[in-house]
């Protein structure tokens, strides 16, 4: 056995589309032109999480974290490190110069993550089921098949106290048990990958790094509860997800692991694939069901229950694909050893998209009971261009801010509730002094209400109502009437609304009122943006005791609004400005101002 | 491909999993470094290097890491460095191939400094 180095190629979507798949080929093609082939395996696995600091390649055994990584890298790659032994320092996360036996210095964004759900993402080639087999795959299978009861692994998820990670956060073993009582002969399976959050992608990159994973628990799942068909409902914009599952569908059954007589149990199953169109309200448990059966994507009242009467009128376990990758893992390993990470409220970890105004975003995964803190400041490395932090908003357009103040709250599904936000899916969006927040609450409204279906009035007609109010707020034109409206509106979707997506919409708006009052304040009584933001509410203007008269501002103004003789002070003609903002950008001597 | 039985699946996870263990270098604590770089390489680092790993594989030393590097200067190649906690940083020069099984009984796993090997770095 000669000495062998191993180069993993990030092949998520967000390194595929900064060319990883160019530079997985070049590293092939190098190796082979410069007589090595033999002496690497170059392996495309899913997404390491950094995406900021994407495309990624990690060379083995020697640990060589490489960022930013373009294709023609790929031949430096090879002459200098995998045949001359010299790390690429140029390309090494944070340019460290190290010696080859000391450990890679922990890099502080996967310092406090722990990897469960993301177990072999960026590790193994999702596109090669034997990898996944390696790493205990389809060893849960085959004791759910074997070895336990349908009861056995019911209480397995019982003693793990996996709740689901779609958003509610119900105990998947309670919808397992109640599935598997309900009458019937015939039962589904169903995973809910439309994940439509704004900035979430926690599920794309599950299914695109660790397709099997979703696949073998939802076997498990037909097991426990009689079922022998499982449907994957994804939506169309996922393709890279669709195709690793694609293709992992196809290797396991040539090994057997779908269809007739699973590994000669006797057992028959197998999934299908559901393309969504991509509407935000086809989430929904009861809405997906309906699209899956050719229907439009409408939210049905619950009760019935899906686990009672769901898909074609059959008793249905419906799960996200979060909550279905960590399965596989409880099965092998055992209920107790996941009740053993998070907290006593919520057990195991979760994933969590972190975008917006911080240094390093990424997917992370970390225990239950990580304090946004740590996950905003340790692991994001903290707001970007040493601006000051506002809020991180969780939950989506479900959820809520949460300030400064909070920022300790370990996170579990309880204590998010309790200071007005929610767990969600795990989108994570941080905001920092720059962001409005009345603009935040309205952002977020504008999606709610641009996805709504329209069946049910208060959510139609209360989220329009809503969001024209907001916007009389943004424009200066509100009053403390309005926002008193505003409160009896958002009272009316939530008790009135049919579906969570309704009932959930007003929750941005009251959460930015309750912890920004001061802000709502200066939009309505003094008819201010303190961020500088609404661009009703302000106006730019060049201090002539600082501009010099360098005309920069005036050559980038698009649409001529800013006058002025060269070397003499310019002026803004506030009827023309649109208030693009470019000026202040523009100008070197911070002449240009906003208020 | 027939469909797997139990044993099938099974014989494939011990395949897959000797494979894949190669890669892993969790908790792996004790290194080999072999300087490769232009000099080393003419010396003959590479058939040390391999010599290493070959052994290593067949000794089922699971816990060590062999890696190369650039060249470690003022020494006469080929050379390697090992670190372990408890022997820290360990020299060695003008490594021949036979040495290689030695070093690894020795050294690797004895703990013991070869002091006809060893050099200052
Ligand atoms: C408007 C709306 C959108 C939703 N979108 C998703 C989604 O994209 N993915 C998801 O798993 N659950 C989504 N849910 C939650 C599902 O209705 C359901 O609770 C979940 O799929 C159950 O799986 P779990 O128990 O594993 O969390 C959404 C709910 C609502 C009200
Ligand atoms: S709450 Fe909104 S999305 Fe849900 S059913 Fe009613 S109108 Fe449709
Ligand atoms: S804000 Fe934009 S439109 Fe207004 S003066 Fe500056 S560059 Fe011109
Ligand atoms: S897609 Fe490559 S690190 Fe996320």
């Amino acid at each position: 056995m000669a000495f062998k180095n191993y180069i993993l190629v990030c092949g998520g979507t967000a390194c595929e589309s900064s060319k990883s798949d160019q530079i997985y080929k070049n590293l092939i093609e190098e190796a082979k032109n410069q007589g090595v082939a033999d002496q690497v395996q170059v392996v495309k696995t899913g997404c390491f999480g950094f995406c900021e600091q994407g495309p990624i390649v990690k060379v083995l055994p020697e640990d060589s974290f490489y960022v930013q990584v373009k294709p023609e890298d790929a031949k430096e790659i090879i002459s200098e490190h995998v045949i001359k032994g010299r790390e690429i320092t140029r390309l090494q996360y944070g340019h460290h110069v190290r010696k080859a036996y000391e450990e890679v210095e922990d890099i502080q964004f996967y310092k406090k993550q722990k990897r469960v759900v993301l177990r072999n993402c960026g590790k193994i080639d999702p596109e090669n089921i034997d990898e996944y087999i390696a790493c205990d795959g389809y060893k849960a299978l085959e004791k759910a098949l074997f070895e336990m009861s349908e009861d056995d692994i019911i209480n397995e998820l019982k003693i793990a106290g996996l709740r689901g990670r779609g958003g509610a956060g119900f105990p998947t073993w309670m919808k397992w048990n109640f599935t598997k009582q309900a009458e019937g002969d015939v039962k589904y399976v169903v995973c809910n990958a439309d994940e439509g959050d704004p900035g979430a992608y926690m599920d794309r990159s599950t299914l695109e790094g660790d397709p099997h994973s979703v696949l073998e628990a939802m076997t498990i799942c037909g097991k426990a509860i009689g079922a022998h068909q499982g449907f994957i409902y994804i939506r169309a914009e996922y393709p890279l997800a669709i195709h690793r599952l694609e293709v992992a569908m196809k290797q396991a059954r040539e090994y057997g692991l779908l269809g007739k007589d699973i590994l000669g149990s006797g057992f028959d199953y197998d999934i299908e694939i559901r393309l969504g169109a991509g509407a935000f309200v086809c989430g929904e448990e009861t809405a997906l069901l309906q699209s899956i059966e050719g229907h439009r994507g409408m939210p049905q009242p619950r009760p019935p229950f899906p686990a009672v009467k769901g898909l074609w009128g059959k008793p249905t376990v419906i799960n996200n694909v979060e909550t279905w990758a960590n399965i596989p893992a409880i099965i092998v390993n055992g209920g107790a050893w996941f009740a053993s990470i998070g907290t006593e409220d919520s057990h195991g970890t979760k994933v969590f998209a972190l975008t917006g105004k911080i240094c390093n975003s990424g997917l992370v995964e970390v225990p239950m009971g990580t304090t946004l803190r740590e996950i905003v400041f340790d692991i994001g490395g903290g707001i970007a261009n040493g601006k000051k932090f506002k809020a991180v908003q969780t939950g989506g357009p479900s959820g809520g801010v949460i300030t400064e103040e909070n920022l300790d709250t370990p996170i579990d599904f309880g204590s998010l509730m309790k200071i007005g936000s929610m767990m969600g899916s795990g989108g994570m969006i941080v905001m920092d002094e720059d962001d409005c927040i009345v603009d935040v609450a309205k952002f977020y409204l504008d999606f709610t209400v641009d996805e709504s279906c329209g069946k049910c009035a208060p959510c139609r007609i209360g989220g329009k109502t809503l969001n024209a109010l907001l916007g009389k707020i943004t424009e200066g034109k509100a009053s403390d009437e309005d926002v008193a409206q505003m409160r009896q509106i958002a009272l009316a979707m939530q008790k009135g609304s049919l579906c969570a997506l309704g009932q959930t919409a007003p929750n941005p708006v009251l959460s930015t009122l309750k912890y920004f009052p001061e802000e709502y304040e200066a939009h309505i009584r003094d008819k201010k943006c303190p961020s500088g933001k609404c661009k009703r509410l302000i106006s730019y203007s060049i201090d002539p005791t600082k501009c010099i008269g360098c005309t920069a501002c005036a050559r980038k103004c698009p649409v001529g609004a800013i006058s002025g003789e060269l070397k003499k002070p310019h002026s803004i003609n506030t009827q023309v400005c649109i208030k693009c903002g470019v000026c202040k950008e523009t100008c070197k001597f911070s002449a240009i101002s906003v208020k | 491909m027939a469909k797997l039985t139990v044993e099938d699946l099974h014989s494939i996870r011990a395949r897959e999993e000797v494979k894949m263990k190669k890669r892993n270098i969790e908790g792996k604590k004790r290194h080999i470094v072999v300087a490769m770089g232009t000099s080393g390489i003419e010396s003959g680092a590479k058939v040390i290097l391999d010599e290493f790993a070959s052994l290593a594989e067949k000794k089922g030393l699971d816990d060590v890491i062999i890696t190369q590097s650039g060249a470690i200067e003022g020494v006469k190649e080929p050379a390697i460095q090992i670190h372990t906690p408890d022997l820290g940083l360990v020299t060695y020069a003008a490594v021949k191939k036979s040495d290689v099984e030695k070093i690894l009984d020795e050294t690797v796993v004895g703990g013991k400094v070869i002091k006809d090997l060893q050099v200052e770095a």
